[in-house]
């Protein structure tokens, strides 16, 4: 009896929230944290769980938290928040419509929608009541994490308890950053250059709850959390921090002045907060041989022949064609391709045959002009560059009177090179694509992969910035300048980036702040495929470590009507900081009707769980 | 070849019948020049790209559309006629041009739009997602020289000045707000007369740092002469009074 009594302490004791939470409130932390109530003889349901209920509050509508209640809510009354209507109701029209705006995409909105739709009975909104075997769970509009976050407030036995989704992670963190990118209307910025855009609502959302003095915050991730006050604060604090320090070394100050980034930053730092910006550095017009047209940029040699550096749109295609046609220049005799983004490849496929010239580029954009089907990042084409010469990171060549050197320069996006050119009676030109602006870094957008790692990313471009020879130039392929950043300049910027990764590491609960960054740590490979019924399919997941320590990933597909995972896939040992690919054996069902389907996978590591984290997309055909 | 690049441009684009894909108009004003039918006509062309959710009142609207190539085909002509309202507000407020020093250009009395139907099909001419055009033309005769491009300075975003002159590689001039180009309207390029912009304020202190640096330098150098002097001058001599 003493030994069983023993056991049943050992077995209770390291319960999360045990002895915190009111009787009839169980929370068992997981990948989603599973929290229910019960109450004469009834069950509620928030986040996750398996044994039917009769309620089910659903705080947004995250993929995952979706997928864990989809087995409850089919016999349960589910409540939503009204802002998450689209996403629940929509799903399989999301996808459908997906399959083609996955290109030329800027909606910079995570990914992480509901495969497929989930019949909701109750829409809620700010200040709403729903009601429940004698509780009340005020509804408070609790966005920033996500655009339609709810928290549903109550008081049981005299304990203010807030439950508060993706709202918060305790010790005064939030799963990740790149969730808050969005729009600042305040200043006119859309999503794409939106970094943290939604952190001003969420510094907002997360006063409003402390003013409410919750006792108690059940979240759905995470352990409990037990000061909210104290959490709160710390989470203000800290974003605040690190969306100054975004501000100070900000590329966008360069194209949009000072005021505008002035009141990017009162949303977030407060109405009275200053900013502090980066003057701009040393600029001067083009040389007589680069010619700026629009987002492409032409070498001209001296005997006349081009060289052109993307080929942004059609509108720099006409251009190039007019150079030609008015006899400004003889012959284009290739294109260089800095990044993946639209504004810079829309018209290299028809310009590389037109010309009949070579494409050049580093192995991390050759790939995605190749294959832009295979990758999801912001604004790729969806056409395919037919042929890539891939230069390698460090390689020399000449073309004219020109020698070039080709570079891996992941800085305002991961799949990116820069390009420099030097010739006898010019100091050497960097063509750095998007990656600095006079005024600092290109860093703007999430889901362009910005990691903030010693090795790769911004701190990789800052070297190779500092290991040009002295008084080497720097060409945005947006600004029709040279511009070069002094010693201390580069301290600057590096000094500042540094201390944002340790700002960040703080501020998010994973063992490195990169996978809060980095949205595609782990992801598909092709993102999307065509198939037949019947027709295997040759995918792959890609997996970073973006850890300082060897991780193993087990991978669980999560499979869909018309899909079949063919054996197992199996769990993957990498090394810190490498990467790692895993084969996963597809089969298109032989009765599979046409459509988009799209498959997940669930991930574990240790101190890693995410459920339906990653998808792939499949069109089959008849 | 004396081909003028923007009708070139507009014909090639209709043929091609590809949407635009550029994006990032969201960084830039944009003003194209066109210079090349000087001679003949004695006219300046030009225009202006607007990118249309900006004008919009709610950014929140604006912030969903502003990415979206379909979003002004899907205007009502009502719709469109209030964005032209607005657009040529925002544009009368945002430059002021001048021919020689003359008065400025009555820009919300001159600038001309598109019809509904030509707005709408914009993106199958090649215009970027969400732009419109505006279009001015100014009689410059012969005795005309210069135009002066004023940008206010609360503008918000950089305007980048293209400038087509004829058997030329396009010119940019990148113009802050509350800085001004003056273009010179006749000859090549590489003739004498090259645009001049002047300085943004928050350039403006990069060179006063360089001012500062000089003055400080001249200083020294004068305190240093006046040192050499003085050590060449023989010890405990006083002024004879």
């Amino acid at each position: 009896m003493r030994f069983l009594l023993v056991i049943s302490l050992l077995l209770l004791a390291p319960l999360p929230g045990r002895g915190q939470l009111p009787a009839g409130i169980s929370f068992t932390e997981g990948p989603v944290n599973t929290v229910s109530l019960e109450r004469n003889g009834e069950r509620m349901i928030l986040y996750r769980g398996k044994d039917p209920a009769k309620v089910v509050l659903l705080t947004h509508a995250r993929r995952d938290l979706v997928e864990a209640v989809r087995s409850v809510a089919a016999g349960a009354r589910v409540v939503a928040p009204e802002k998450s209507r689209a996403a629940l109701e929509q799903a399989e029209t999301f996808w459908e419509q997906f399959w083609e705006k996955r290109f030329n995409y800027y909606g910079q909105q995570v990914n992480k929608v509901p495969v497929r739709s989930l019949a909701v009975n109750r829409l809620v909104k700010e200040g709403e009541v729903v009601k429940w075997q004698g509780l009340e769970f005020s509804v408070m509009e609790t966005a920033g994490y996500s655009r339609d976050a709810v928290t549903y407030l109550t008081e049981i036995e005299g304990k203010r308890i807030a439950f508060t989704g993706d709202l918060i992670w305790e010790g005064g963190r939030v799963f990740d950053l790149y969730s808050f990118q969005d729009a600042i209307p305040e200043a006119r910025i859309g999503g794409y250059h939106g970094y943290g855009g939604r952190f001003g609502q969420w510094v907002a959302s997360l006063q409003k709850l402390a003013a409410w003095k919750p006792d108690l915050i059940v979240p759905a991730r995470g352990p409990l959390i037990t000061d909210p006050a104290g959490d709160i604060a710390a989470a203000v604090k800290r974003v605040q921090a690190i969306y100054k320090n975004y501000l100070s070394t900000n590329a966008l100050h360069w194209y949009f002045g000072k005021e505008r980034l002035e009141l990017c930053g009162k949303r977030v730092l407060g109405p009275e907060a200053g900013v502090e910006l980066m003057p701009f550095s040393e600029h001067i017009a083009l040389p007589p041989w680069c010619r700026h047209m629009g987002t492409t940029k032409l070498l001209v040699s001296s005997d006349g022949h081009g060289f052109a550096l993307d080929v942004g749109g059609e509108q720099q295609l006409q251009m190039l064609r007019m150079a030609l046609a008015d006899g400004l220049i003889r012959k284009i005799e290739g294109i260089w391709v800095t990044h993946l983004h639209n504004d810079h490849t829309a018209r290299v496929p028809a310009a590389a045959r037109e010309f009949g010239c070579p494409v050049y580029a580093v192995a991390e954009v050759a790939d995605g002009l190749r294959r832009p089907g295979a990758w999801f990042l912001p604004g790729l084409i969806p056409e395919a560059v037919d042929e890539v010469v891939v230069r390698k990171d460090g390689e020399n060549w000449t073309w004219r009177e020109f020698t070039f050197t080709s570079h891996f320069f992941p800085g305002q996006m991961y799949n990116h090179g820069g390009l420099l050119v030097e010739r006898a009676d010019h100091k050497p030109v960097f063509f750095i694509g998007d990656s600095f602006s006079p005024s600092g870094i290109d860093d703007y957008c999430l889901m362009n992969r910005n990691l903030m790692r010693e090795d790769t990313g911004y701190f990789l471009c800052l070297r190779k910035v500092r290991a040009l020879p002295r008084g080497s130039w720097l060409v945005n392929q947006h600004i029709p300048h040279l511009f070069r950043f002094t010693e201390q300049e580069l301290d600057y910027l590096e000094e500042r980036y540094r201390k944002r990764a340790a700002m960040i590491a703080d501020l998010v609960p994973w063992d490195d702040p990169n996978y809060a960054i980095d949205e595609e740590w782990a992801w598909f490979y092709p993102y999307a495929s065509e198939a037949r019924p019947g027709e295997r399919l040759k995918v792959e997941l890609r997996l970073w470590n973006h850890s300082q320590r060897e991780r193993t990933f087990e991978i669980r597909m999560e499979e869909t009507d018309g899909l079949k995972v063919v054996g197992k896939v199996p769990a993957v040992t990498l090394a810190p900081r490498t990467t790692a690919t895993v084969k996963v054996p597809l089969v298109v069902t032989s009765a599979a009707d046409p459509g988009v389907r799209v498959i997940t996978a669930s991930l574990r590591s240790r101190g890693i769980a995410v459920d339906h984290w990653i998808e792939t997309l499949v069109k089959i055909s008849e | 070849m004396r081909a003028h690049w923007r009708g070139i441009l507009l014909g090639g684009l209709a043929l091609s019948g590809l949407p635009f894909a550029g994006a990032h108009q969201e960084l830039h004003h944009n003003i194209e020049l066109n210079l090349r039918q000087m001679d003949e006509t004695s006219a300046v062309q030009l225009t202006f790209t607007i990118h249309a959710p900006e004008l919009l009142v709610g950014f929140s609207e604006a912030a969903s559309t502003i990415y979206d190539s379909n979003w002004l085909e899907q205007r009502s002509d009502q719709e469109l006629k209030q964005l032209v309202t607005l657009g040529r507000d925002d544009l009368a407020g945002r430059f002021t041009l001048r021919l020689d020093g003359g008065e400025p250009v009555d820009l919300a009395a001159k600038l001309t739009f598109e019809n509904p139907g030509a707005i709408r099909n914009g993106g199958a001419r090649g215009l970027p997602p969400g732009c419109l055009e505006a279009f001015l033309e100014l009689s410059a005769p012969e005795e005309t020289h210069r135009l002066r491009l004023d940008h206010a300075r609360d503008s918000g975003k950089r305007l980048l000045l293209v400038i087509d002159r004829p058997e030329s590689f396009p010119g940019v001039i990148d113009v802050a707000p509350g800085s001004h180009a003056v273009v010179a309207l006749r000859g090549k390029t590489d003739e004498p007369i090259a645009p001049e912009v002047a300085p943004h304020p928050d350039e403006a202190s990069g060179r006063a740092r360089v001012l500062a640096i000089t003055i400080v330098l001249a200083i020294l150098a004068a305190m240093g002469l006046v040192l050499t002097r003085l050590r060449g001058s023989p010890r405990g001599k006083v002024s004879s009074s």
